[in-house]
């Protein structure tokens, strides 16, 4: 990486860190003020992710989409993304915060620990679906993050008593019935675009290896994590299912995408496969 | 009994169990030990060590999974579940019960005119029937439905399709040397099924070109065919067209040609060699009717410093290989040669005559792609369509100076309810300005 994109990363890292524990302190001081501020500094750690990513994609002349370092920083800079674009429409849901920050940090910290070489894009990611899939597998990553996110929240607050007529913490956050309908959304929003992310891979994999499924260990956990979102619409949606047992199932349906994100680096399957000189 | 079964297959309950045991047994087979990528030695081990575990790893292993029959019944009874649940859609025009009402009221002194025009411009459709408007949002949610769950059929259609006529095979291409098509051809068929005659052509390898940067990093690679007589390029991600196969460059290696003499002068070996040395990978071969083993290793852009050896650049600019003679497991010399040069080793001479490449093309046809891209583009659209724009629908009635709002959505009641209150006090506001 280039001085300046290790500049803006770092900076942005540090800054994310610091809002995260300015949300935490808000909620345990059950002060609004830190909360704010942090979401100040949300904002320009924000700004300075989006630097670091338009740094790197002028310096390798591609998109950052190849291989973990460059996946991570476009993943985070996604899901940071999908949480601002969340507050623009619920300011309540800074709270959120708790949960995104050290996810992002996370995602970012995997992505440093990889290989940072600035490379050009290798031929097999030479193909207009690639932006496609990763552009929609971001997407969808991003919304069942934020699902997941809610639901933590969601499940925080229900085991309080009286939480709905709570003080503090407890006021930062929206209703139960609200929280359950925005974890809704993001599952509906990532179960469209998770459709795109497998459809778009499945017509790149034919032109790259003359079949479009090959049920390698990261098509598989593409697959069980669509069709475990869909197992949660259908139970929300047609069976009636809300509230805690709801949330839960959305908590426990990340792990497939756990698996799916940080398995890429440990699996040496076709999917991570490329004609290297 | 026929009678629980026709209410059990569309239910949506059904649906539900059968999409998590299929889950279920994708993890599984996701999780367990790989017998098909493992060495026998380790295969072995396992079967000795653990044999439960060998065994449910060789039953489930997801390669051994997706074709029993076992498993399939599952898929299958997915399809019927879901062509049955969207026959039953169609027949009573549904996209499912239930959905909430919510209502509000509050003081206006707006016309209907008025209130007509405040919904219009917040894009829902009005329509006066009398003394009320009655407002729509959405309404795309039963053809939204209906759409998903065609288009999840035409997707197992195509994986049907898929598996009925998909041609697959790996063919290895050495440079300048043609080779005619048919079964034999081929260094390994995965799929043949009905439907795939693969034209007997004559197809060579005329010219492998990489293109690299920097001298480390890779940016093309383009394989020059000749397919019977005519030109055809093949790039990595851009296949090539062979009388409606599809050509895919998979991979490539080098393929040196090496000429060996022993010490009378009489040729014992005058071939090209397919090496798999890519990457700094070590590979050999026989010398025939000797017990000679050649192992090689290949520098591309050799470089020899006080001792040290090694390559400057992935590039093959300067290409050596270093030769070590085996026989019988027993090493009988080692030696670097450069191209065009001749070396002596175990009391053989070996002459790097030249460098050529060999490819490996996936040689595939499958009618099930664009059914399966239709399939997922009818099923987004389907999800578009009904979870995007929902199903919203409002009647607004006015008696005197009070307006009553009552509404019905088929998601999302919480927020419907705020909406329906923040257009209240419109309404209100309105007033007052």
């Amino acid at each position: 990486m280039t001085l300046l994109e290790g500049i803006l990363l770092w900076s942005s890292i540090f800054i994310l860190v610091i809002s995260f524990l300015g949300h935490l302190a808000g909620v345990i001081f059950k002060k609004e003020r830190p909360v704010y501020l942090s979401y100040i500094s949300t904002l320009v750690g924000f700004v300075f992710l989006s630097g670091a990513v338009l740094t790197r994609w002028i310096s390798t002349g591609h998109m950052p989409v190849m291989g973990t370092y460059e996946n991570s920083l476009f993943g985070a800079w996604f899901v940071m993304l999908a949480f601002l674009f969340t507050l623009r429409y619920f300011p309540k849901g800074r709270i959120l915060s708790l949960v995104v920050m050290p996810a992002t940090v996370l995602i970012l910290g995997n992505g440093i620990m990889a290989k940072a070489e600035m490379a050009p894009l290798e031929p097999p990611y030479q193909s207009t679906w690639l932006y496609v899939h990763v552009f929609f597998a971001w997407f969808a990553f991003g919304s069942y993050l934020m699902a997941t996110a809610v639901s933590i929240i969601y499940l925080s607050k229900s085991s309080k008593a009286n939480s709905n007529k709570g003080t503090g913490a407890v006021t930062l956050t929206p209703a139960l019935t609200r929280l359950d309908e925005i974890c809704l959304k993001f599952i509906m929003f990532g179960f469209i675009t998770d459709a795109v992310m497998i459809g778009a891979g499945a017509i790149w994999a034919h032109g790259l290896w003359g079949r479009y499924w090959g049920w390698d260990p990261i098509e598989t956990w593409s697959l069980i994590t669509w069709l475990t979102y869909g197992i949660n619409l259908h139970l929300r949606l047609t069976l009636g299912w809300k509230g805690k047992k709801a949330s839960w199932l959305a908590l426990f349906s990340f792990l497939g995408i756990i698996i799916a994100f940080f398995g890429v680096g440990f699996v040496g399957d076709v999917h991570t496969q490329i004609m290297k000189p | 009994m026929m009678h629980r079964l026709t209410r059990l297959l569309p239910s949506r309950r059904f649906a539900v169990y059968l999409l998590a045991i299929m889950v279920a047994f994708l993890i599984l087979g996701t999780s367990l030990p790989d017998i098909a990528s493992m060495t026998p030695e380790e295969t072995g081990a396992l079967k000795t060590s653990r044999p439960l575990l060998f065994l449910i790893s060789n039953s489930l292993q997801i390669e051994t999974l997706i074709s029993s029959p076992y498993f399939l019944v599952l898929p299958a009874l997915i399809f019927l579940s879901t062509a049955l649940c969207t026959m039953k859609r169609l027949c009573l025009k549904t996209a499912g019960e239930g959905g909430f009402y919510r209502e509000a009221a509050g003081e206006t002194q707006l016309r209907y005119e008025e209130i007509f025009s405040i919904f219009s411009s917040e894009k829902w459709r009005v329509v006066r029937e009398d003394d009320t408007l009655k407002a729509t949002k959405g309404g795309y949610g039963f053809h939204g439905s209906v759409l998903f769950h065609l288009g999840l059929l035409v997707v197992f259609i195509a994986v049907v399709v898929s598996s009925i006529t998909r041609f697959s095979a790996e063919l290895l291409l050495t440079e300048g040397f043609p080779m005619k098509l048919g079964k034999d051809a081929f260094v390994k068929i995965y799929k043949n099924r009905w439907l795939s005659e693969v034209p007997s052509s004559v197809v060579e390898l005329k010219r492998f070109v990489p293109s690299y940067e920097k001298g480390k990093f890779a940016k093309d690679f383009s394989a020059e065919l000749s397919i019977d007589g005519a030109r055809k390029d093949v790039h990595v991600n851009k296949p090539a067209d062979m009388g409606g196969f599809q050509l895919s460059l998979h991979r490539f290696g080098f393929a040196p040609s090496f000429k060996v003499t022993d010490e009378k002068g009489r040729e014992v070996l005058n071939a090209t060699v397919n090496l798999v040395v890519v990457g700094g990978k070590e590979d050999s071969f026989l010398i025939p009717n000797t017990p000679y083993l050649i192992y090689t290793e290949f520098f591309p852009d050799f470089f020899y410093d006080n001792g040290r050896f090694g390559s400057r650049s992935i590039v093959p600019k300067n290409p050596v290989f270093l030769l070590r003679m085996t026989s019988n497991g027993r090493e009988l010399g080692r030696n670097f040669v450069r191209l065009g040069d001749t070396v002596d080793i175990g009391g053989l001479y070996i002459k790097f005559d030249a460098l050529n490449y060999w490819v490996d093309l996936i040689v595939g046809r499958d009618y099930g792609l664009w059914i399966f891209a239709a399939g997922f583009g009818m099923g987004v659209l389907g999800l578009a369509l009904r979870f995007v724009f929902p199903d919203k629908q409002m009647e607004i009635s006015i008696t005197g100076n009070k307006a009553l709002i009552k509404g019905w959505t088929k998601y999302f009641p919480d927020f419907f309810e705020e909406e329906i209150r923040r257009i209240v006090e419109k309404l209100q506001n309105q007033r007052l300005s």
